[in-house]
Protein backbone atom coordinates (compact mmCIF):
# COMPACT_ATOMS: atom_id res chain seq x y z
CA UNK A 1 0.00 0.00 0.00
CA UNK A 2 2.72 2.40 0.66
CA UNK A 3 4.50 1.51 -2.49
CA UNK A 4 1.37 2.44 -4.41
CA UNK A 5 1.01 5.69 -2.58
CA UNK A 6 4.46 6.47 -3.65
CA UNK A 7 3.93 5.69 -6.82
CA UNK A 8 1.20 7.68 -7.22
CA UNK A 9 2.71 10.41 -5.89
CA UNK A 10 5.58 10.25 -8.74
CA UNK A 11 2.77 10.06 -11.23
CA UNK A 12 0.68 13.36 -10.32
CA UNK A 13 4.42 15.00 -9.39
CA UNK A 14 5.64 14.34 -12.77
CA UNK A 15 2.38 14.83 -14.98
CA UNK A 16 2.43 18.23 -12.84
CA UNK A 17 5.86 18.89 -13.56
CA UNK A 18 5.07 18.25 -17.56
CA UNK A 19 2.77 20.29 -17.83
CA UNK A 20 4.91 23.63 -15.81
CA UNK A 21 7.26 24.38 -18.32
CA UNK A 22 5.50 27.15 -20.77
CA UNK A 23 7.38 29.76 -23.25
CA UNK A 24 7.80 32.07 -19.95
CA UNK A 25 9.08 29.59 -17.66
CA UNK A 26 13.23 29.46 -18.03
CA UNK A 27 14.09 26.00 -16.77
CA UNK A 28 17.86 25.56 -14.79
CA UNK A 29 19.94 23.58 -17.02
CA UNK A 30 23.16 21.90 -16.67
CA UNK A 31 23.12 22.10 -12.63
CA UNK A 32 25.81 18.73 -12.96
CA UNK A 33 27.78 18.34 -16.16
CA UNK A 34 26.95 14.75 -16.85
CA UNK A 35 23.96 12.65 -15.29
CA UNK A 36 26.89 10.78 -13.04
CA UNK A 37 28.56 12.77 -10.27
CA UNK A 38 31.23 9.83 -9.46
CA UNK A 39 29.09 6.78 -8.88
CA UNK A 40 25.83 8.24 -8.06
CA UNK A 41 23.52 9.55 -10.58
CA UNK A 42 22.71 13.67 -10.75
CA UNK A 43 19.60 15.15 -11.57
CA UNK A 44 20.76 15.58 -14.91
CA UNK A 45 18.26 13.37 -17.56
CA UNK A 46 19.50 11.82 -21.15
CA UNK A 47 17.48 14.14 -23.81
CA UNK A 48 14.67 13.19 -25.76
CA UNK A 49 16.21 10.80 -28.40
CA UNK A 50 19.94 10.77 -26.75
CA UNK A 51 21.80 7.57 -26.56
CA UNK A 52 24.61 7.53 -24.02
CA UNK A 53 27.34 5.05 -23.89
CA UNK A 54 28.95 4.45 -21.11
CA UNK A 55 32.23 2.62 -20.09
CA UNK A 56 33.39 2.84 -16.40
CA UNK A 57 36.85 1.26 -14.87
CA UNK A 58 37.78 0.76 -10.95
CA UNK A 59 41.08 -0.38 -10.13
CA UNK A 60 42.17 -1.78 -6.86
CA UNK A 61 43.45 -0.07 -4.12
CA UNK A 62 46.17 1.90 -4.30
CA UNK A 63 47.58 0.87 -1.14
CA UNK A 64 48.41 -2.40 -2.53
CA UNK A 65 51.76 -1.29 -3.36
CA UNK A 66 53.97 -1.17 -7.03
CA UNK A 67 53.62 -4.76 -7.44
CA UNK A 68 50.04 -4.22 -8.34
CA UNK A 69 51.12 -0.95 -9.99
CA UNK A 70 49.08 0.37 -6.96
CA UNK A 71 45.33 -1.45 -8.02
CA UNK A 72 46.04 -1.31 -11.78
CA UNK A 73 46.30 -5.19 -12.08
CA UNK A 74 43.02 -5.37 -9.80
CA UNK A 75 40.04 -3.53 -12.69
CA UNK A 76 36.85 -4.11 -12.82
CA UNK A 77 34.55 -2.28 -15.50
CA UNK A 78 31.17 -1.60 -16.04
CA UNK A 79 29.41 -0.74 -19.45
CA UNK A 80 26.38 0.44 -20.37
CA UNK A 81 23.64 1.94 -22.74
CA UNK A 82 21.51 4.84 -21.43
CA UNK A 83 18.52 6.66 -23.38
CA UNK A 84 15.98 9.39 -22.61
CA UNK A 85 12.53 8.18 -23.92
CA UNK A 86 10.98 12.28 -22.45
CA UNK A 87 13.00 14.48 -21.70
CA UNK A 88 11.69 13.96 -18.34
CA UNK A 89 12.47 10.22 -18.04
CA UNK A 90 15.20 7.98 -18.94
CA UNK A 91 15.60 4.50 -18.81
CA UNK A 92 19.43 2.83 -18.49
CA UNK A 93 21.04 -0.79 -18.90
CA UNK A 94 24.59 -1.92 -17.76
CA UNK A 95 26.81 -4.84 -16.92
CA UNK A 96 29.71 -4.65 -14.40
CA UNK A 97 32.14 -7.37 -14.58
CA UNK A 98 32.63 -7.29 -10.88
CA UNK A 99 30.33 -10.28 -9.49
CA UNK A 100 28.73 -10.84 -13.12
CA UNK A 101 26.38 -8.03 -12.58
CA UNK A 102 23.76 -6.99 -14.46
CA UNK A 103 21.61 -3.66 -14.21
CA UNK A 104 18.73 -1.89 -15.65
CA UNK A 105 17.12 1.60 -13.93
CA UNK A 106 14.30 3.97 -14.71
CA UNK A 107 14.61 7.97 -13.98
CA UNK A 108 11.87 10.44 -13.98
CA UNK A 109 11.99 13.73 -13.21
CA UNK A 110 9.80 15.42 -10.85
CA UNK A 111 10.78 19.13 -10.46
CA UNK A 112 12.54 21.01 -12.71
CA UNK A 113 14.54 24.26 -10.82
CA UNK A 114 13.34 27.62 -13.52
CA UNK A 115 12.76 30.80 -13.09
CA UNK A 116 10.49 33.09 -14.94
CA UNK A 117 6.71 32.65 -14.38
CA UNK A 118 7.30 29.76 -12.30
CA UNK A 119 9.67 30.27 -9.85
CA UNK A 120 11.39 26.67 -8.76
CA UNK A 121 13.99 26.72 -6.29
CA UNK A 122 14.75 22.68 -6.81
CA UNK A 123 14.93 19.72 -9.07
CA UNK A 124 13.60 16.54 -8.10
CA UNK A 125 14.54 12.84 -9.57
CA UNK A 126 13.04 9.72 -8.83
CA UNK A 127 15.64 7.03 -9.60
CA UNK A 128 15.24 3.25 -9.14
CA UNK A 129 17.49 -0.01 -10.55
CA UNK A 130 17.50 -3.37 -10.10
CA UNK A 131 21.06 -5.55 -10.50
CA UNK A 132 20.96 -9.03 -11.06
CA UNK A 133 23.84 -10.93 -9.58
CA UNK A 134 24.85 -13.59 -12.66
CA UNK A 135 27.62 -15.69 -10.56
CA UNK A 136 27.45 -19.11 -10.43
CA UNK A 137 25.83 -19.97 -7.24
CA UNK A 138 28.27 -20.48 -3.95
CA UNK A 139 26.48 -23.83 -3.24
CA UNK A 140 25.02 -25.02 -6.44
CA UNK A 141 23.63 -28.03 -4.30
CA UNK A 142 21.23 -26.33 -1.95
CA UNK A 143 17.93 -25.06 -3.23
CA UNK A 144 18.88 -21.99 -4.73
CA UNK A 145 16.39 -19.25 -5.65
CA UNK A 146 16.00 -16.82 -8.71
CA UNK A 147 14.59 -13.65 -6.05
CA UNK A 148 17.93 -13.94 -4.19
CA UNK A 149 20.42 -12.72 -7.23
CA UNK A 150 17.92 -9.31 -7.24
CA UNK A 151 18.55 -6.23 -5.55
CA UNK A 152 16.63 -3.18 -5.85
CA UNK A 153 17.38 0.69 -4.56
CA UNK A 154 15.46 3.65 -4.72
CA UNK A 155 16.75 6.82 -4.41
CA UNK A 156 15.45 10.69 -4.61
CA UNK A 157 17.82 13.17 -6.25
CA UNK A 158 17.25 16.58 -4.78
CA UNK A 159 19.55 19.47 -6.46
CA UNK A 160 19.82 23.12 -6.49
CA UNK A 161 22.16 25.05 -9.13
CA UNK A 162 23.12 27.71 -6.98
CA UNK A 163 25.28 29.56 -9.63
CA UNK A 164 26.96 28.70 -12.60
CA UNK A 165 30.01 27.55 -10.53
CA UNK A 166 28.38 25.71 -7.82
CA UNK A 167 25.60 23.03 -7.30
CA UNK A 168 24.26 20.80 -4.44
CA UNK A 169 22.65 17.30 -4.66
CA UNK A 170 21.12 15.38 -1.43
CA UNK A 171 20.07 11.68 -2.43
CA UNK A 172 18.15 9.86 0.36
CA UNK A 173 18.54 6.00 -0.36
CA UNK A 174 17.04 2.82 0.38
CA UNK A 175 18.96 -0.01 -1.02
CA UNK A 176 16.53 -3.61 -1.13
CA UNK A 177 18.50 -6.80 -0.75
CA UNK A 178 16.62 -10.07 -1.31
CA UNK A 179 19.27 -12.30 0.38
CA UNK A 180 21.48 -11.55 3.36
CA UNK A 181 23.88 -13.40 4.64
CA UNK A 182 23.75 -12.60 8.27
CA UNK A 183 20.61 -11.75 9.87
CA UNK A 184 22.28 -10.81 13.42
CA UNK A 185 24.44 -8.23 11.47
CA UNK A 186 22.63 -7.05 8.79
CA UNK A 187 19.57 -6.27 7.33
CA UNK A 188 17.22 -6.77 4.06
CA UNK A 189 16.72 -2.99 3.98
CA UNK A 190 19.86 -0.11 3.69
CA UNK A 191 18.49 3.50 4.01
CA UNK A 192 21.55 5.44 3.44
CA UNK A 193 21.79 9.54 2.56
CA UNK A 194 24.26 10.69 0.27
CA UNK A 195 24.88 14.47 -0.54
CA UNK A 196 27.41 15.71 -3.72
CA UNK A 197 28.57 18.77 -5.27
CA UNK A 198 30.02 20.46 -8.62
CA UNK A 199 32.29 22.95 -8.27
CA UNK A 200 33.47 24.75 -11.48
CA UNK A 201 36.97 25.26 -11.96
CA UNK A 202 37.07 26.56 -15.72
CA UNK A 203 34.23 26.14 -18.72
CA UNK A 204 35.41 22.72 -19.49
CA UNK A 205 35.97 21.29 -16.19
CA UNK A 206 34.13 20.81 -12.84
CA UNK A 207 35.53 19.20 -9.87
CA UNK A 208 32.94 16.83 -8.20
CA UNK A 209 32.50 15.08 -4.53
CA UNK A 210 29.97 12.66 -3.47
CA UNK A 211 29.90 10.81 -0.04
CA UNK A 212 27.49 8.39 1.40
CA UNK A 213 26.29 7.62 4.86
CA UNK A 214 24.74 4.45 5.96
CA UNK A 215 23.39 3.74 9.05
CA UNK A 216 25.96 1.00 10.84
CA UNK A 217 23.00 -1.30 12.03
CA UNK A 218 21.86 -1.87 8.40
CA UNK A 219 25.24 -3.83 7.16
CA UNK A 220 28.12 -5.96 8.26
CA UNK A 221 30.07 -3.43 9.76
CA UNK A 222 32.80 -6.12 10.16
CA UNK A 223 33.39 -5.78 6.70
CA UNK A 224 31.53 -2.90 5.05
CA UNK A 225 31.62 0.28 5.35
CA UNK A 226 29.11 2.96 6.59
CA UNK A 227 30.94 6.18 5.20
CA UNK A 228 31.42 6.32 1.14
CA UNK A 229 33.59 9.14 -0.19
CA UNK A 230 34.63 9.83 -3.88
CA UNK A 231 36.42 12.97 -5.67
CA UNK A 232 36.36 13.73 -9.09
CA UNK A 233 36.88 15.48 -12.15
CA UNK A 234 34.53 16.37 -14.90
CA UNK A 235 36.07 16.90 -18.16
CA UNK A 236 33.84 18.12 -20.87
CA UNK A 237 34.89 18.18 -24.30
CA UNK A 238 32.20 18.41 -27.76
CA UNK A 239 30.28 14.82 -26.99
CA UNK A 240 32.34 13.38 -24.76
CA UNK A 241 32.69 13.67 -20.78
CA UNK A 242 36.01 12.14 -19.28
CA UNK A 243 35.58 11.69 -14.92
CA UNK A 244 38.92 10.70 -13.19
CA UNK A 245 38.03 9.79 -9.73
CA UNK A 246 39.03 8.30 -6.56
CA UNK A 247 36.65 6.76 -4.34
CA UNK A 248 36.66 4.07 -1.41
CA UNK A 249 34.13 2.50 -3.28
CA UNK A 250 35.03 0.05 -6.33
CA UNK A 251 31.09 -0.92 -7.47
CA UNK A 252 29.64 1.58 -10.21
CA UNK A 253 25.63 0.63 -9.06
CA UNK A 254 23.92 1.82 -6.08
CA UNK A 255 24.11 -1.83 -4.58
CA UNK A 256 27.93 -2.03 -4.77
CA UNK A 257 28.48 1.34 -3.39
CA UNK A 258 25.89 2.02 -0.84
CA UNK A 259 25.84 -1.89 0.69
CA UNK A 260 28.97 -3.24 0.14
CA UNK A 261 31.70 -0.83 0.04
CA UNK A 262 34.98 -2.48 1.63
CA UNK A 263 37.35 0.16 1.86
CA UNK A 264 38.58 2.92 4.37
CA UNK A 265 39.17 6.02 2.45
CA UNK A 266 41.19 7.16 5.33
CA UNK A 267 43.18 4.10 5.42
CA UNK A 268 44.32 4.96 1.80
CA UNK A 269 41.97 1.96 0.32
CA UNK A 270 41.28 3.97 -2.54
CA UNK A 271 40.01 3.25 -5.92
CA UNK A 272 41.15 5.21 -8.97
CA UNK A 273 39.13 4.93 -11.52
CA UNK A 274 37.07 6.70 -15.28
CA UNK A 275 34.06 7.16 -16.79
CA UNK A 276 34.00 7.54 -20.44
CA UNK A 277 30.52 8.71 -22.14
CA UNK A 278 29.94 8.92 -25.58
CA UNK A 279 26.29 10.75 -26.67
CA UNK A 280 24.11 9.64 -29.97
CA UNK A 281 21.21 11.50 -31.50
CA UNK A 282 19.43 8.84 -32.73
CA UNK A 283 15.62 10.29 -32.72
CA UNK A 284 14.52 14.09 -32.45
CA UNK A 285 16.40 17.25 -32.58
CA UNK A 286 20.20 17.62 -32.15
CA UNK A 287 20.76 19.07 -28.90
CA UNK A 288 24.69 20.59 -28.01
CA UNK B 1 0.81 26.42 -32.90
CA UNK B 2 -0.91 25.67 -29.60
CA UNK B 3 -2.40 22.45 -31.06
CA UNK B 4 0.64 21.70 -32.25
CA UNK B 5 1.95 21.67 -29.01
CA UNK B 6 -0.69 19.87 -27.12
CA UNK B 7 -0.93 16.86 -29.73
CA UNK B 8 3.09 17.14 -28.88
CA UNK B 9 2.43 17.32 -24.90
CA UNK B 10 -0.23 14.28 -25.26
CA UNK B 11 2.44 12.43 -27.22
CA UNK B 12 5.08 13.19 -24.24
CA UNK B 13 2.27 11.95 -21.94
CA UNK B 14 1.84 8.60 -23.65
CA UNK B 15 5.22 8.01 -22.75
CA UNK B 16 5.69 9.15 -19.62
CA UNK B 17 2.95 6.91 -18.86
CA UNK B 18 5.14 4.08 -20.60
CA UNK B 19 8.23 4.73 -18.08
CA UNK B 20 5.97 5.29 -15.20
CA UNK B 21 4.39 1.90 -16.15
CA UNK B 22 8.39 0.43 -15.83
CA UNK B 23 8.86 1.89 -12.89
CA UNK B 24 5.49 0.53 -11.30
CA UNK B 25 6.86 -2.90 -12.87
CA UNK B 26 9.81 -1.98 -10.61
CA UNK B 27 7.91 -1.54 -7.73
CA UNK B 28 5.04 -4.68 -8.38
CA UNK B 29 7.92 -7.33 -7.99
CA UNK B 30 7.61 -8.76 -4.73
CA UNK B 31 10.87 -7.73 -2.65
CA UNK B 32 11.81 -10.79 -0.54
CA UNK B 33 13.35 -10.69 2.84
CA UNK B 34 15.65 -14.02 2.74
CA UNK B 35 18.27 -14.58 5.77
CA UNK B 36 21.19 -16.67 4.21
CA UNK B 37 21.58 -18.39 7.72
CA UNK B 38 17.95 -19.09 8.28
CA UNK B 39 17.40 -20.18 4.90
CA UNK B 40 20.03 -22.51 4.86
CA UNK B 41 20.91 -23.37 8.31
CA UNK B 42 24.41 -25.54 8.35
CA UNK B 43 26.79 -26.30 11.12
CA UNK B 44 30.07 -24.60 9.90
CA UNK B 45 32.37 -26.87 11.53
CA UNK B 46 35.80 -25.01 12.25
CA UNK B 47 37.35 -27.45 14.39
CA UNK B 48 40.91 -29.16 13.70
CA UNK B 49 40.62 -27.42 9.87
CA UNK B 50 43.20 -29.41 7.47
CA UNK B 51 45.06 -27.98 4.36
CA UNK B 52 43.88 -31.21 1.92
CA UNK B 53 40.32 -31.73 3.55
CA UNK B 54 38.58 -28.24 4.23
CA UNK B 55 40.90 -25.85 2.04
CA UNK B 56 42.16 -27.35 -1.27
CA UNK B 57 38.52 -27.98 -2.55
CA UNK B 58 37.41 -24.38 -1.96
CA UNK B 59 40.54 -23.04 -3.68
CA UNK B 60 40.12 -25.73 -6.54
CA UNK B 61 36.49 -24.91 -7.12
CA UNK B 62 36.67 -21.02 -6.70
CA UNK B 63 40.36 -19.56 -7.58
CA UNK B 64 42.26 -22.81 -9.03
CA UNK B 65 39.43 -22.73 -12.56
CA UNK B 66 40.32 -22.69 -15.96
CA UNK B 67 41.95 -19.28 -16.82
CA UNK B 68 42.35 -18.12 -13.42
CA UNK B 69 45.24 -19.19 -10.96
CA UNK B 70 46.32 -21.82 -12.87
CA UNK B 71 49.16 -22.83 -14.92
CA UNK B 72 48.48 -20.69 -18.08
CA UNK B 73 46.18 -18.65 -16.29
CA UNK B 74 45.96 -14.65 -16.53
CA UNK B 75 45.47 -14.50 -12.75
CA UNK B 76 48.38 -13.24 -10.68
CA UNK B 77 49.43 -16.36 -8.96
CA UNK B 78 49.25 -20.67 -9.31
CA UNK B 79 46.50 -22.19 -6.86
CA UNK B 80 47.21 -25.62 -8.28
CA UNK B 81 49.48 -26.50 -5.23
CA UNK B 82 50.37 -25.56 -1.51
CA UNK B 83 53.07 -23.56 -2.75
CA UNK B 84 51.75 -21.66 -5.08
CA UNK B 85 48.75 -20.61 -2.72
CA UNK B 86 51.31 -19.90 0.49
CA UNK B 87 53.27 -17.48 -1.52
CA UNK B 88 50.07 -15.42 -1.64
CA UNK B 89 49.24 -16.17 2.10
CA UNK B 90 52.36 -14.99 2.53
CA UNK B 91 52.36 -11.52 1.24
CA UNK B 92 49.11 -10.95 2.50
CA UNK B 93 47.08 -11.07 -0.75
CA UNK B 94 45.01 -13.99 0.23
CA UNK B 95 43.59 -12.22 3.65
CA UNK B 96 43.33 -8.58 1.70
CA UNK B 97 41.49 -9.67 -1.18
CA UNK B 98 39.43 -12.69 0.24
CA UNK B 99 38.18 -11.70 3.61
CA UNK B 100 38.90 -8.01 3.70
CA UNK B 101 38.06 -6.32 0.12
CA UNK B 102 35.99 -9.27 -0.89
CA UNK B 103 37.01 -8.86 -4.36
CA UNK B 104 38.13 -11.84 -5.05
CA UNK B 105 36.79 -14.12 -6.41
CA UNK B 106 35.38 -11.63 -8.75
CA UNK B 107 32.54 -13.88 -9.37
CA UNK B 108 31.72 -13.27 -5.26
CA UNK B 109 30.34 -16.80 -5.31
CA UNK B 110 31.61 -18.15 -1.98
CA UNK B 111 29.57 -18.57 1.22
CA UNK B 112 29.87 -17.43 4.37
CA UNK B 113 31.37 -21.10 6.08
CA UNK B 114 33.95 -21.23 3.15
CA UNK B 115 35.50 -17.51 4.30
CA UNK B 116 35.04 -18.89 7.97
CA UNK B 117 36.82 -21.73 7.25
CA UNK B 118 39.96 -19.41 5.10
CA UNK B 119 39.96 -17.16 7.88
CA UNK B 120 40.59 -20.17 10.77
CA UNK B 121 42.98 -21.92 8.35
CA UNK B 122 44.73 -18.25 8.03
CA UNK B 123 45.08 -17.36 11.33
CA UNK B 124 46.47 -20.82 12.28
CA UNK B 125 49.24 -20.53 10.38
CA UNK B 126 47.88 -21.89 7.11
CA UNK B 127 49.83 -25.12 7.71
CA UNK B 128 50.16 -27.70 5.02
CA UNK B 129 48.41 -30.78 6.68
Amino acid sequence: MKKLWILLCTVLLAGWAMGQEGEDVKPTYETFKDTRIVNSHSVEMEHVGELKLIIGHRFGQINRGWRDLFGIDAATMRWGLDYGITDYLSIGFGRSSFQKNYDGYAKVRLLHQSSGARNMPLSLVYFTDVALNSSEWADPDRENFFSSRLIYSHQLLIARKVSDFFSVQLMPTLVHRNLITDSEAEKNDVYSMGAATRFQLTKSVAFNAEYFYTLADQINTDIYQTSILSFGVNIETNGHHFQLHVSNAQGMVNRFYVAETTGDFFNGDIHLGFNITRSFQIRGRKYK
Amino acid sequence: MANRRSAQQLMDMKKLWFGIGIVALGFLIGCKYDKEDELYPVLCDQSDITFSRDIEPIIASKCAVPGCHVTGGTANGNFEDYLGLNAKVGNGSVRSRVLESRDMPPSGSITPCELETIQSWLDAGAPNN
